[in-house]
């Protein structure tokens, strides 16, 4: 597929142009210092600055300024595939090689000053060449934790534009308004309810909603005010769960003490959601319930951990029913407290690795002694078959799953090639230093998500837009696995990375920052870790919404500068 | 004639020293001049408008923000004694909240309702609270809101390092127009050397404009809930009130000095010397 992004505006401005036999000379006009003359012949085996597809480049003079490299740099990008014939056809015959100015049809013009789109922090001089914010990661998996199967009541402390103001993406649209039918309310957050719960008319969710007048005069007392009314009005069965937001923070509320003064008959929990250790108190919930349960029955079943509900798990856990494998329980993200209790009735217990659980794993399932699957993360063709034969084996149903997984296999071939046909050469692009190289191949450092192996599998192609520091250290290496796959481009400034987005092959790039106007004022669709979806048919809706993010005309109609 | 100059003046310095007293005896001087006054009380503890309108309960630009979610100037401009305009910020209850956020609030209420750009107050003191601890409690220091700043001070050490810390903040706030006026020494003990004080006001690159002495009618008079220059209009005190009162009008914000603040080891090394 071809960017049409490339066709749209070139980052080089050659100033003149003209051909000597079979030599062409371009002039580069490189802003803040002098005119590059680039040589540009047909490919052969003699020594040159670089190469393309067919052509050879060098260049006039002894040393390269560095803006007069990068420039050269995107010149050798933008001839990539260009033949030499095609390029020879547009530059005038001048003997002596003296070149004329580039008329309007040269491969060029001179628009090459482009609005700069930056993201910047102050104090962060790196900030500009940030796309992968690993750091918010933390938080995200901790607030996709869903307490469940008891009756909660979830008392907010904070303000209204905290719990509203996140817009939420579905691959190819985003969504500032919770309209229903962006947002199906089955697929929200906001705890079970039990019928008992209903019947008290108690909600399940309060927000305090601090106002102006509250964050001056202090805020706990709001939220003793909404604890004391609900306190007469819950059982032993209900669980208080009071989080805040940043304001009580400041402010210095006392969540904690607010929650020690609760004189209700329900359980009542302080759960900070900006907690750097997972939350105790969940642990505790969850130990407890395991511990309730019963023991181990004969029957081949599974416990899983660390797979969120919806489609793909439905997929997995009907996978392994196919092979005789019954999921008896599943914890985290969701924790259904009447889950738990079936904990330990299952032959195995299945840890999906996953960083931020990492600790949960430590305390709840690890002492429990259980037989322990920890196989990579379901993602992908090959990687789901491992994670369910990894299961199913020892549960020594080994035999049935592998039936199982020809049936499944036949079923969905067709779809797969019709997909890998349709990905056929769209390309992907990531941005990133030499530093985060390694961690973009780490699942473990991806939220647990093997985000580039399963693009790889599907079929597309990597963009790989790598900061050079200019200090000659060793470039990180690729690992082999995908070095079919990935091409790697170089940028020295924020001039060069506009450019480099601009001119890439790759139609939609990766970054954490909500809409980035880096990645869409290139004309490009930004994508995230939120487009992959575990599961075989996770793998087909994962690179359905790969491809509708390269193929989004939007931003190449309106986001470009 | 151009417009008269707004006088907005602004009195900090330790808790306890004097600011509230002096600042309410000021307003009262200055409206018996004939000038339109604005009594604006930043001090959480709102207990400098008691003095100005014989009233305890000075409804407070908070107390509004929390009945009605919204300020307005009728219910929240209180007229005192000597048609002296005043405006409590009020905040919360000690220990709870953010007092700083009230005082900004408040300044965005003159904001919203543009109170001082009006031409409706030639003066406007702003009565701050002891010790400025975060940006909120300095609001009143950005532009457009106070300009010629009033150290209170005694001969106390903790006082004079107030002080100094003081100094620091007006130079922070220099770039809003903020200036340093001066010094008001408020002398409380009878045998206080006031010597020390004005050798300590030379090392700020600054002036004492004013001594008051200790004065029981002070006390008196705060008892029956009036100024000093309502209650003992022809006592020294009272005179000495009115010369600074004129000092402070003459000082030319363009003239004065910025402030040499000193750091804590020099502070603490002079004060060894008496600031000799
Ligand atoms: N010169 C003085 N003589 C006697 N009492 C004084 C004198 N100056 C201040 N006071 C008393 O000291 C107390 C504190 O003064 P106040 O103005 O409230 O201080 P601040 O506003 O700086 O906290 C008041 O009771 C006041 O009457
Ligand atoms: S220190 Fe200042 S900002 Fe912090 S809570 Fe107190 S008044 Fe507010
Ligand atoms: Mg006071």
């Amino acid at each position: 597929m071809r960017s049409p992004a490339r066709e749209k505006r070139p980052a080089v401005a050659v100033s003149a142009i003209g051909r000597d036999g079979d030599t062409i000379r371009l002039t580069l006009a490189v802003p803040g210092t002098s005119d590059l003359v680039v040589l540009v012949t047909p490919r052969d085996g003699s020594p040159a600055w670089g190469h393309t597809r067919q052509l050879a480049l060098r260049y006039e003079g002894a040393v390269l300024a560095p803006p007069q490299e990068r420039a050269l740099r995107l010149l050798a990008l933008r001839l990539r595939d260009v033949p030499f014939r095609s390029l020879a056809e547009r530059a005038p015959e001048v003997p002596g090689g003296a070149a004329s100015s580039a008329g309007p049809d040269a491969p060029s013009d001179r628009e090459a000053t482009q609005e700069v789109v930056t993201v910047d922090e102050w104090g962060n001089p790196d900030r500009w060449r940030t796309f992968l914010f690993r750091r918010e990661f933390q938080r995200n998996a901790s607030s996709s934790i869903q307490l469940a199967g008891r009756s909660v009541i979830q008392v907010s402390h904070g303000e209204s534009e905290c719990l509203f103001a996140t817009p939420r993406i579905d691959g190819r649209t985003m969504s500032l308004y919770n309209y229903p039918w962006v947002r199906p309310l089955e697929e929200g957050p906001g705890p079970a309810t039990d019928g008992s719960r209903d019947r008290r008319r108690l909600p399940s969710h309060i927000l305090t909603d601090l106002r102006d007048a509250h964050i001056i005069t202090g805020g706990t007392a709001r939220l003793e005010a909404v604890l004391g009314a609900l306190a007469p009005r819950t059982t032993r069965e209900d669980l208080v769960l009071v989080k805040s937001t940043c304001v009580p923070r400041v402010i210095g509320d006392d969540m904690e003490g607010a929650v020690a003064r609760w004189r209700g008959p329900a359980e009542i929990r302080y759960d900070d959601v900006f907690a750097t250790d997972p939350n105790a108190f969940l642990s505790e919930l969850m130990a407890r319930a395991i511990a309730a349960g019963g023991r181990r029955r004969r029957k081949a079943g599974a416990s899983i951990a660390g797979l969120a509900p919806g489609r793909p798990f439905e997929e997995l856990a009907g996978l392994l029913g196919d092979a005789g494998v019954a999921v008896r329980s599943a914890l985290l993200p969701r924790v259904d407290l009447r889950a738990a209790v079936a904990w330990k009735t299952s032959t195995v217990q299945v840890l999906v690795p996953n960083p931020y659980f990492r600790s949960y794993y430590e305390q709840v399932f690890a002492p429990l002694g259980m037989r322990t699957v920890t196989a990579a993360a379901p993602f992908g063709v090959a990687g789901t078959r491992t994670w369910l034969e990894a299961i199913a084996g020892a549960c020594g149903r080994a035999a049935a799953m592998r039936r199982a997984w020809r049936r499944l296999e036949e079923r969905t071939a067709p779809a797969f090639e019709r997909l890998r046909r349709e990905i056929a050469g769209a390309r992907l692009g990531i941005v990133a230093g030499p530093g985060e190289l390694a961690a973009l191949f780490d699942p473990m450092e991806m939220a647990g998500v093997p985000a580039l192996d399963l693009a790889v599998e599907l079929g597309f192609g990597i963009d790989l837009l790598l900061f050079d520091p200019g200090d000659r250290s060793p470039e990180p290496a690729i690992p082999p696995a995908f070095a079919h796959a990935v091409d790697v481009y170089h940028f020295g400034d924020r001039d060069a990375l506009v450019a480099l987005l601009h001119d890439a092959p790759c139609a939609a790039v990766y970054s954490d920052l909500y809409a980035d106007e880096r990645v869409t004022a290139a004309g490009k669709a930004p994508f995230s870790l939120q487009l992959f979806e575990p599961g075989v048919a996770g793998a087909l809706r994962t690179g359905e919404r790969l491809l509708g993010a390269c193929r989004l005309p939007f931003y190449r109609k309106y986001g470009g500068t | 004639m151009a417009a008269a100059r707004v006088e907005r003046i602004v009195f900090l310095g330790k808790g306890g020293i004097g600011k509230s007293t002096i600042l309410s005896n000021l307003s009262t001087l200055y409206a018996r001049m004939g000038r339109r006054v604005l009594f604006v009380g930043c001090d959480p503890k709102r207990d400098a408008t008691m003095l100005l309108t014989s009233r305890t309960d000075v409804p407070t630009v908070v107390e509004q923000l929390i009945r009605h979610n919204d300020v307005r100037a009728e219910s929240v401009l209180v007229r005192g004694r000597a048609g002296i305009d005043c405006i409590e910020a009020g905040g919360p209850e000690p220990g709870v909240g953010c007092a700083g956020r009230g005082i900004a609030r408040m300044l965005e209420f003159f904001q919203e309702s543009d109170l001082l750009a009006k031409n409706r107050y030639d003066t406007v003191l702003f009565d701050l609270l002891g010790d400025i601890v975060c940006g909120g409690f300095a609001t009143p220091l950005r532009r457009g809101f106070g300009q010629k700043v009033f150290i209170v001070v005694s001969d106390e050490l903790m006082s004079l390092y107030a002080a100094n810390n003081i100094a620091r903040a007006v130079l922070n706030c220099a770039p809003n127009g903020v200036v340093l006026g001066g010094l008001v020494a408020n002398l409380k003990d009878v045998t206080a050397d006031e010597k020390l004080i004005g050798r300590f006001a030379r090392l700020l690159h600054t002036k004492v404009v004013g001594t008051l002495r200790r004065d029981p009618a002070l006390r008196r008079a705060e008892f029956k809930r009036l100024t000093i220059a309502e209650y003992a209009p022809r006592s020294p005190t009272t005179a000495t009130l009115r010369r600074l009162a004129q000092a402070i009008l003459k000082l030319d914000p363009k003239k004065l000095p910025a402030p040499t603040p000193l750091d804590d080891r020099t502070f603490y090394d002079l004060s060894r010397r008496g600031f000799a």
